[in-house]
């Protein structure tokens, strides 16, 4: 599977519409799984996710074979998300009043009766700046000099509002367990 | 119990999702678009002619003051050959301050330099920040060069003229002519 | 009839809006009187001042783009900031631009006719550089001056091969800005990154402070005039007084100049002709005095590390050079004049001429650690 990718990069790479399209066919899906994560609407999401294969097709050339195809389409798909959203003034992230705290805390537990699906409907809950940190550290998996890149912040502000991001998502979960018992 | 619930979502196959309706007939004129877009003036080329370009401005300048072969290879990127073209000039530019200060015991005229080529330094910072942004503005590119070949001809000049202080023809007396 | 101008109009507004776009930034226009003052602070803006046929004065900027671009238009419309106002007598002007709607740098051909120019050009500023030249010539290179050395051989070539096709530059817009200025007007102004020409005569004082700001002047004519430029370049046709300050200014071209006091350090300096009354003092720069007037009378020049270039013509000029650590280069013969201790200075040159028939003036230099060129010619050119 992956020699016949890289076929369809390569070829991708000399302007070969054919190879593109079949890279597309093989990879929009995912993509627009992961576009829908952080865009309001279908529309938005699938506009999001070709716009992002037009800016990849376009840069193909700095596509060096240090990560998988899928993961560094997938950050320009995040990027051109965040981007649209920044476009139209959704406030993403910005330094915040509350002192930077220094403290690590690294534990992710969670009572094992909370499911996944509890987990996404508590992400969604989050406020905008929390919910992106914690989608990106969570479910895509990226660390936090990648989220500080992505997001255009300084890592201490990410490590702070996924902390946050954290706690809120202990209390909601807390809260919802409780309502379960009873 | 508790379990860590990074390991829930960690080994994520991509997961995926249905798009709308007609979605590859609309990429497809999308990438029709890019492609004929593609083909006609591509920005790279521009890039790569203001490269030799500046290449050229660089080693035009050398060619006639120190008669050196001109070679012209071919560079990847813009911003490495400007960053080339930066270290090289830098580099004479210390070569040429560290002889003219060899050369003179005059304080006042170290000084003036020194402030004449910490303004020009401090210029230049200006106008890489400016280039950065726009790097595909050649007359910003024009005069980042031309701030390292002023530079460096400040330096050039005074030597000489200093050199030429240095000749001995000498004369104590008036001379009448 | 109507129909037809009426298709006519639509004929070219159609092509107009295919190919240019003029879009108004400022338009005013007030009533001037003895007392007005205009005082401009601007950055990255190019203006024309012209005269005015009546006592008022007209601002009108506009930004010409070369296509019908909505980004661009966006873009540059962005990167502007200007507004006027008056109050009580004095009229302010303030437009501060952006660098990238600034067009000190303005090289209108393409890339790889740059490139074939470049060695051509390069050649010919290095033989250049000795020469005599003329009043008439340096008058007729300033008046069809554009800036820059290089800008200026780029026309030079265009003209010369009129039919070559040197393509066009990445350009997309132009400022067309036009100040009508009545004679009467006092201008104060402070300027960044721009090119300020005048069309018309300074009548009136005039206050510059400039950084690496291009100015193409025709003549100025009031003796209380001062001008204070930090890099940049100053081509004027006439000076008739005034007080001159031109510190690391790479062009200093100067038709013919009188009555005035300039100061120079690390500078460029070209004169075509040099009259009464004109003091010089100078640190580290390059001076070239092509010629002097017949009634010149008296020059003064004080400098320390100056490079001078006289051209002298038959005989009709005296000089005497007070100083030491100095070289003369008199026609080839090259004569060194040493430091003395506390670094005193003392008579090392003088130049007296044979018969005082033809006799214009005399150069008064007072000089350390400088290189004299004297060249006599005896050709007109």
């Amino acid at each position: 599977m992956s020699q016949k990718i890289d076929v369809l990069i390569s070829q991708s790479k000399q302007g070969n519409q054919k190879a593109q399209m079949k890279l597309y066919k093989l990879y929009c899906e995912a993509m627009f799984f992961i576009a829908s994560r952080y865009m309001n609407c279908e529309e938005e999401a699938k506009d999001v996710v070709q716009e992002g294969f037009i800016k990849a097709f376009s840069k193909l050339n700095s596509y060096t074979l240090k990560t998988s195809f899928g993961a560094w389409l997938k950050r320009i798909v995040i990027n051109h998300c965040l981007d649209t959203l920044k476009k139209k003034q959704i406030e993403t992230i910005s330094l915040d009043n509350y002192p930077l705290e220094v403290v690590v805390d690294e534990t992710w537990d969670f009572d094992i009766g909370i499911t996944k699906d509890m987990i996404l409907t508590a992400i969604e809950k989050l406020n905008q700046k929390q919910q992106l940190v914690v989608k990106l550290y969570l479910i895509e998996g990226y660390d936090h000099i990648e989220i500080s890149e992505i997001l255009e912040i300084p890592i201490k502000t990410s490590r702070t509002q996924l902390r946050r991001g954290k706690l809120q998502l202990q209390e909601l979960l807390k809260a919802q367990k409780h309502e379960a018992r009873y | 119990m508790k379990r860590d619930i990074r390991e829930l979502f960690k080994n994520e196959e991509f997961p995926k999702k249905k798009l709308p309706n007609f979605h590859e007939e609309e990429f497809l004129g999308k990438l029709e678009k890019l492609n004929r877009k593609e083909k006609s003036k591509p920005f790279l080329q521009i890039f790569k002619i203001a490269a030799s370009i500046v290449l050229m401005l660089s080693v035009g300048y050398y060619f006639l003051s120190t008669k050196t072969a001109v070679k012209q290879e071919d560079q990847p990127t813009l911003f490495v050959q400007v960053k080339q073209i930066e270290k090289e000039y830098l580099k004479n530019i210390r070569e040429e301050w560290n002889d003219f200060v060899a050369q003179t015991t005059d304080k006042n005229l170290i000084e003036k330099y020194k402030e004449k080529l910490l303004k020009l330094d401090t210029n230049y910072g200006r106008v890489s920040k400016q280039f950065e942004e726009n790097p595909n503005n050649i007359n910003i590119l024009e005069s980042l060069i031309k701030n390292l070949q002023l530079r460096l001809e400040l330096l050039k000049d005074i030597k000489e003229h200093l050199k030429e202080l240095n000749q001995k023809n000498t004369s104590n007396e008036t001379i009448y002519i | 009839m109507r129909p037809f101008i009426y298709s006519i109009l639509f004929f070219l507004s159609i092509t107009l809006t295919q190919a240019q776009r003029e879009e108004l930034v400022l338009k005013e226009r007030f009533k001037v009187d003895e007392s007005t003052i205009l005082n401009l602070d601007v950055d990255n803006v190019t203006i024309l001042f012209k005269e005015s046929s009546d006592d008022t004065i007209k601002i009108e900027y506009s930004i010409l783009f070369k296509k019908n671009s909505e980004e661009v238009v966006y873009r540059v419309f962005k990167d502007i900031n200007a507004k006027v106002t008056k109050h009580k007598n004095v009229i302010n002007l303030e437009v501060k631009n952006s660098m990238y709607v600034g067009e000190l740098h303005n090289i209108d051909i393409d890339l790889s006719s740059f490139k074939e120019l470049l060695f051509g050009y390069v050649k010919s500023v290095k033989e250049k550089k000795l020469a005599y030249r003329s009043k008439d010539s340096i008058l007729k290179e300033i008046q069809v001056s554009l800036g820059t050395d290089t800008q200026d051989y780029i026309e030079r070539l265009k003209k010369k091969n009129p039919t070559k096709k040197y393509g066009e530059g990445s350009k997309k817009f132009e400022q067309k800005f036009i100040i009508y200025v009545p004679k009467n007007l006092k201008i104060k102004l402070k300027a960044l990154r721009s090119r300020i020409t005048f069309n018309c005569n300074i009548h009136k004082p005039i206050k510059v402070n400039a950084y690496n700001t291009y100015f193409k002047l025709k003549k100025v004519l009031n003796k209380k005039s001062e001008f204070d430029l930090d890099m940049g370049i100053f081509q004027a046709e006439n000076i008739v007084g005034g007080k001159f300050n031109f510190k690391d200014v790479d062009k200093v071209v100067i038709g013919t100049i009188s009555n005035a006091k300039i100061t120079t350090e690390i500078s460029k300096v070209q004169i075509g002709e040099i009259g009464k009354g004109v003091k010089f003092i100078d640190f580290n720069s390059k001076l070239y005095f092509y010629d002097f007037d017949k009634n010149f009378n008296l020059f003064e020049l004080s400098g320390d590390y100056s490079k001078l270039h006289f051209f002298d013509k038959k005989n009709t000029v005296t000089l005497s050079a007070f100083g030491n650590t100095t070289t003369v280069n008199f026609d080839g013969q090259k004569i060194s004049f040493e430091p003395r201790k506390e670094n005193k200075k003392y008579k090392m040159l003088e130049k007296k001429i044979k018969n005082k028939d033809n006799y214009f003036g005399h150069i008064d230099l007072n000089i350390t650690h400088g290189i004299i060129e004297i060249k006599s010619r005896e050709k007109e050119h």
